[in-house]
């Protein structure tokens, strides 16, 4: 057994489009990876997982960095946008705050001006803070593929996306008015670790009493389960009572899928998803 | 002495300018000209012989210099260990191999890339045997035995038995029992662990690597490598952390010294952090049966103390964990009849071996004991307390003495200062307050190597060079030894150099062990120094005239004492340089050993080590207390610690600006492995699952409370200007104040840490079902 | 696979080659000689390894140094004025007592430069969050909060 300090050797690849990275994958089939931000992919590859003899650089690959809003309202982030940059956005901000809430609690200011809304998503590694925020935000994604490309809804990208695929960019819709958000995180070390487990969340009131219409993303679980359905319909045409908001919470956490980690056991984790459901929708109702 | 005193004053560290400018060098900054660099084949199995190793691969790959293994080059009988009841580590084994990452076999290649393609080269055929990961379980009748000559994994055993336990147990009012325990901790070292080692034509070898103890070190690798100590020479630079984790003899060393010598060139090993984490040193884990009796009065009759500590898979340097803990819990409180009963437990894990907190679990014990008998007797807890603190010149169950304690005042102040009596119960929900006393030694008796020897040497121009052993590790030592002398002599500390820890250079020396420094290292300096002073003076006088003792210092000039301010002065300068021409330069001597005669006490035993292992080890205790606020989350079971108010009975304080930084990084330490850091092994596979900072979760600057600083300031009558260890004792029983803490805010008794939010939230929810 | 790029580092213009493998942390450290960025962690956990890249903190031990081509890198050497005159932040850190061991302080300094070029008045919890992926094992981060702090308001009165 070996502790390696070193990357292992590869080449560097530099495309400049879109068609040309699909040209080097075709080229190098398996043995090309591809590589966003580089702060998961670098961690992985110095431990010799996954490691290739082609690296895909993609920083330099135009069409990839757009951060802006269409005459139809709807956000496009492209997938080589930096975390950072999407919380400092005063449109993000102002449109879709959940968003710009959620880039700002992930990691640290180094992981945020290294890491990239694709990467994160795309390699599902820190998948409790982008992807419950963006499932919530019912946002699309595009995924481009050798042959052309596809638009569908991010809660189904686990089932969408091939290995040789390439997530493009997130369009989010723009938001009725009034809407509000709530995102809670779990984590030992709030401000450097990545969470444990979180819950984002999009609710639509009348009146300020009943909940018209609600979206809620799950952090921490398996990808099939990140979207909370079954809670949803729960509080949907109800009044916001704390006694609703708790049997939601309960539910999204029976149906979020998890496993144990190094740190706590499923069933820890499992309370947890409840306690910050719970707070994630008061957080909505309160916004 | 002329001009204001500096002892009290905030002296920022000598070194910290280099080390802001990013110049400071670290061994992990050096390279030497033809320098290798090694890469080391680790065992994949906690437990298995080692039955052959094929290196001829690896020593075909171009670029490969040399390669070494236990079984062709490891020194027979060359066993590593701090005292000869416990040198049970081959520092590159060849029979067998104990816990996951242990050391089996070396590359040193012109490149780290060859060299880390080197070592995929090397086959290594294991037979694996059954192993075991835990104390209780290698206790138990029928475990793999680590050691095959050591039955039911005792690797040590260490027993204190004043009074009659038994007895005064009996006649006790209200007997008071409880089991604590603690997970293994880790020393998080910033700068992995790193040694260049350069065998030299004429046998000797010079070493550069981050060692706390230069000479221990050098020891250890002279015995292993059986090469005399004095052909070893240990060079101190700069150094990224050590806290306990660098005291000892690392394979790292050997394994880069054998290197060295088979391939004719310098070699450098240099460890990843997960490298470091898995295969250098931990703290133990425990397991601390307490029972304590009492009078109705709330008098402490007698206490009677079990541990299990798991050792890992070597006694070597684990064995100071035996005796440590006694060393706390004794001089804290009163015990008439006292029975101290601990087991070293191998097991099949990383090391454990010396660390800044390695005893918290004992004052934790007996914090969460005075606020439970409270309630039981109807007395005050801090009265309780207080009338159990042990008092100066209190005779403690191992027959040492403790010459000074402000244990009483501590807590008196800490209490006072954080409101504790108005706090508690009314913090409201979720919200608590404790209160927990700790302490720490002093140095500690090592036979001879306890001793400093520290010399100074004057230049021509009147400015000076100190020499000691000693290092630094950050705490300040540096800064510490230049103030003192500075102090002393009544130069400037910008005109005193220093040289430290060079094993050539400079004599003897404990190095940064058992808090050694301030009691130890300064006061042989402060003798040197004035030493210095005095030959100064002579000189001075002679040339102007008068006998030394009518002639007084002021600034860098000498003035006959009556004449000051009328006749001319003699400079410093002329003096060194006119001591030059009479052929006795200017040069100051000092050593200091710790007193180990207390006869006036009515204690006859004058070597510490005799078969009981009673006697005084210690110099000085340092005390103090502290208070905790916090908050505990009901729907997580995270605990927020807000406020920590910190009492320090360090004797006089030489340096606040030092001390309270080395006091708010105790603090961090204690918190962390109070509240988040824990230490996870795959019982399927052996292996530690939690080498990163990520998976290993020390504290960041977001989770550092509010906390405030007092110091008592009572002078000890031993160490330098009544100097003790200002950095760890006071916040010994900080975990016994969360723990209490705990209690006040959620009803909820806490004896286990760390307290991760999980255990909290399961206890938590344990207690609303009653 | 070699290629050949282009770095401003600490004020200079400097070409080299350097292999895909490399990281901006194993160029600055083995092939510039700018050894006062540390090695820590290695794998982006510690902070150690913090330089500015085009203004902002970057891990470079979790960088591809080729992937650095065309950009202006400042590492801790690049502080100090001429004759080792202290940048505000250093000055602060060595007056402070926020350097103890002094192996994490130039990734300290660097994300803190970085907060502070950007936002010359933080607050606590803006410089908390700043250095947050800064492991220090020696201070326990009160004297290094201070330091920013001061440095902060040294800064600012300059102006």
């Amino acid at each position: 057994m070996t502790y390696y300090r070193r990357v292992p050797e590869f080449d560097y690849l530099a495309p400049k489009s879109i068609g040309e990275v699909f040209s080097l994958l075709g080229r190098y089939k398996g043995d090309a990876t591809l590589f966003a931000g580089g702060t998961i992919a670098l961690h992985q590859m110095k431990e010799r997982i996954g490691a290739r003899p082609y690296v895909i650089g993609l920083k330099g690959v135009s069409g990839l960095d757009a951060l802006a809003v269409g005459k139809d309202g709807v956000l496009t982030v492209g997938a080589m946008v930096l975390l950072q940059r999407i919380a400092d956005s005063a449109e993000v901000q102002g449109g879709w705050p959940l968003l710009a809430t959620v880039c700002r609690l992930l990691g640290t200011p180094q992981i945020r001006n290294m890491g990239t809304i694709g990467g994160n998503v795309a390699i599902r590694f820190s998948t409790a803070e982008t992807l419950p925020a963006l499932i919530a935000l019912r946002a699309q994604v595009r995924i481009a593929a050798a042959g052309g490309e596809t638009v569908v809804p991010v809660e189904n990208l686990y089932r969408e996306m091939k290995s040789d695929n390439l997530l493009t960019e997130f369009l989010l819709p723009a938001l009725p008015k009034g809407v509000r958000m709530g995102y809670r995180k779990f984590a030992v070390r709030e401000h450097f670790d990545y969470a444990t487990v979180g819950a984002a969340v999009v609710l639509d009131m009348d009146d300020g009493k009943t909940c018209k219409d609600i979206t809620i993303g799950l952090g921490g679980v398996t990808l099939p389960t990140m979207r909370a359905k079954g809670a949803e319909e729960i509080m949907k045409g109800r009044t916001v009572t704390d006694d609703i908001i708790a049997k939601a919470a309960e539910a999204a956490a029976e149906g979020g899928h998890m496993g144990s980690d190094v740190m706590f056991s499923a069933g820890y984790k499992s309370k947890v998803l409840k306690t910050m459901v719970e707070r994630a929708i008061k957080e909505a109702v309160s916004d | 002495m002329s001009g204001e005193s500096l002892i009290g004053k905030d002296i920022p560290r000598i070194d910290s300018t280099d080390k802001a400018l990013g110049r400071a060098k670290y061994t992990t900054d050096m390279v030497l000209p033809g320098m290798l660099y090694a890469k080391v084949v680790r065992s994949p199995y906690p437990h298995a012989k080692i039955l052959s190793i094929d290196t001829s691969a690896a020593e075909r790959l171009p670029g490969v210099k040399a390669v070494v293994t236990g079984i062709k080059d490891t020194p027979r009988g060359a066993v590593f260990g701090i005292i000869p009841h416990t040198t049970d580590h081959v520092l590159l084994p060849y029979e067998k191999v104990r816990y996951v990452g242990e050391e089996v076999a070396a590359v040193a290649a012109i490149s780290e890339d060859i060299a880390e393609e080197a070592v995929d080269l090397i086959k290594v055929e294991y037979e694996q045997l059954p192993y075991v990961l835990h104390a209780e379980d290698a206790v138990k009748e029928g475990a793999p035995l680590v050691h095959d000559h050591r039955k039911g994994n005792l690797a040590a055993r260490y027993l204190v038995d004043e009074g009659n336990i038994e007895e005064a147990l009996k006649n006790s009012d209200y007997v008071w029992e409880k089991t604590f325990t603690c997970d293994v901790a880790s020393h998080g070292l910033p700068e992995p662990f790193t040694v260049i080692a350069s065998y030299e034509p004429s046998g000797k070898f010079n070493l550069w690597l981050q060692t706390q103890c230069p000479f221990q070190t050098r020891q250890g690798l002279g015995n292993t490598l059986k090469v005399a100590p004095s052909d070893i020479r240990i060079h101190s630079l700069a150094m990224g952390g050590a806290h306990g984790g660098r005291s000892d003899t690392p394979p790292g060393a050997f394994i880069a010294c054998l290197l060295s010598r088979k391939a004719g060139r310098p070699v450098q090993v240099k460890m990843t952090r997960e490298e470091v984490e898995d295969c250098m040193r931990d703290k133990a884990a425990k397991v601390w049966n307490i029972k304590v009796g009492f009078k109705k009065d709330g008098t402490i009759t007698g206490r009677d103390i079990r541990i299990f500590l798991e050792c890992g898979a070597y006694a070597s340097s684990a064995i100071v964990e035996l005796w440590v803990p006694l060393l706390i819990d004794e001089v804290l409180w009163r015990a008439p009849n006292y029975r101290y009963l601990a087991d070293l437990i191998y097991t099949n894990k990383t090391i454990s071996s010396m660390m800044r907190t390695r005893a918290h679990v004992g004052p934790m014990s007996m914090d969460v004991c005075f606020d439970q008998v409270s309630e039981v007797l109807g007395i005050d807890p801090i009265e309780l307390r207080l009338k159990n603190a042990v008092l100066p010149n209190e005779v403690v169950p191992s027959k040492s003495v403790v010459t000074s304690t402000g244990l009483s005042e501590s807590i008196v102040m800490a209490a006072d200062k954080s409101g504790l009596r108005e706090k508690k119960g009314n913090m409201g929900p979720n919200r608590g307050i404790g209160i927990g006393s700790g302490n720490m030694q002093s140095m500690f008796y090592m036979g001879f190597r306890s001793g400093s020897t520290s010399f100074i040497k004057f230049n021509d121009d009147g400015s000076c060079t100190v020499f000691t052993g000693n290092c630094d590790l950050g705490q300040g030592n540096q800064t510490m030894f230049l103030q003192i002398a500075s102090e002393e002599i009544g130069i400037e500390m910008k005109d005193i150099k220093l040289c430290y820890g060079d094993t050539e250079l400079c004599y003897q020396d404990p190095g940064n062990y058992s808090m050694s420094a301030t009691v130890v290292s300064a006061n042989a300096v402060k003798k040197a120094a004035q030493d210095a002073k005095r030959h100064l003076l002579e000189i001075a006088g002679d040339i102007l005239d008068v006998s030394a003792d009518e002639v007084e210092m002021r600034g860098k000039e000498f003035f006959v004492k009556r004449r000051i301010g009328k006749g001319r002065g003699v400079k410093i300068g002329e003096v060194c340089r006119t001591a030059f021409k009479r052929g006795k330069p200017i040069f100051g001597f000092g050593d200091y050993r710790a007193r180990i005669d207390y006869s006036d006490f009515g204690i006859d035993i004058k070597e510490p080590y005799n078969e009981k292992t009673y006697g005084q080890k210690v110099t000085a205790y340092s005390f103090g207390t502290t208070t905790v606020e916090l908050e505990v989350d009901p729907g997580t079971g995270r605990i927020k610690v807000e406020r920590i108010v910190a009492v320090n009975d360090c004797g006089t304080v030489l340096n606040p600006l030092l001390v309270k930084g080395n006091m708010q990084g105790h603090i961090n330490f204690m918190l962390g492995q109070g509240l988040m850091e824990r230490n996870v092994w795959d019982p399927k596979t052996g292996r530690k699952l939690t080498s990163t900072f990520r998976t290993y979760k020390v504290p960041t600057a977001n989770e550092t409370p509010d906390i405030d600083i007092h110091f008592l300031g009572i002078p000890d009558p031993d160490g330098p200007y009544g100097a003790k260890e200002g950095s760890l004792g006071f916040g010994c029983g900080l975990h016994g104040a969360i723990s209490n803490a705990i209690h006040d805010a959620t009803g909820v008794w806490v004896y286990d840490v760390p307290i991760t939010p999980d255990k909290m939230l399961q206890l938590l929810e344990e207690n609303r079902k009653k | 696979m070699k290629h050949d790029i282009e770095l401003k580092v600490n004020g200079d213009t400097v070409t080299l080659q350097v292999d895909s493998r490399r990281t901006l942390l194993e160029v600055l450290r083995e092939q510039l000689g700018l050894t006062g960025t540390k090695e820590m962690c290695n794998k982006g956990d510690c902070g150690g390894c913090t330089v500015t890249l085009d203004g902002n903190a970057v891990l470079s031990c979790m960088m591809l140094a080729v992937e650095a081509n065309g950009k202006e890198v400042v590492t801790i050497e690049g502080l100090a004025g001429e004759g080792y005159r202290l940048h505000p932040l250093q000055k602060a850190f060595v007056e402070r007592g926020a350097i103890q061991c002094g192996y994490c302080s130039p990734g300290f300094i660097m994300s803190a430069k970085a907060l502070l070029d950007k936002n010359p008045h933080p607050n606590g919890d803006q410089i908390r969050e700043a250095i947050s992926n800064n492991i220090c094992r020696c201070t326990g981060y009160v004297q290094i909060i201070e330091a920013i702090e001061s440095a902060a308001l040294e800064m600012g009165g300059a102006k």
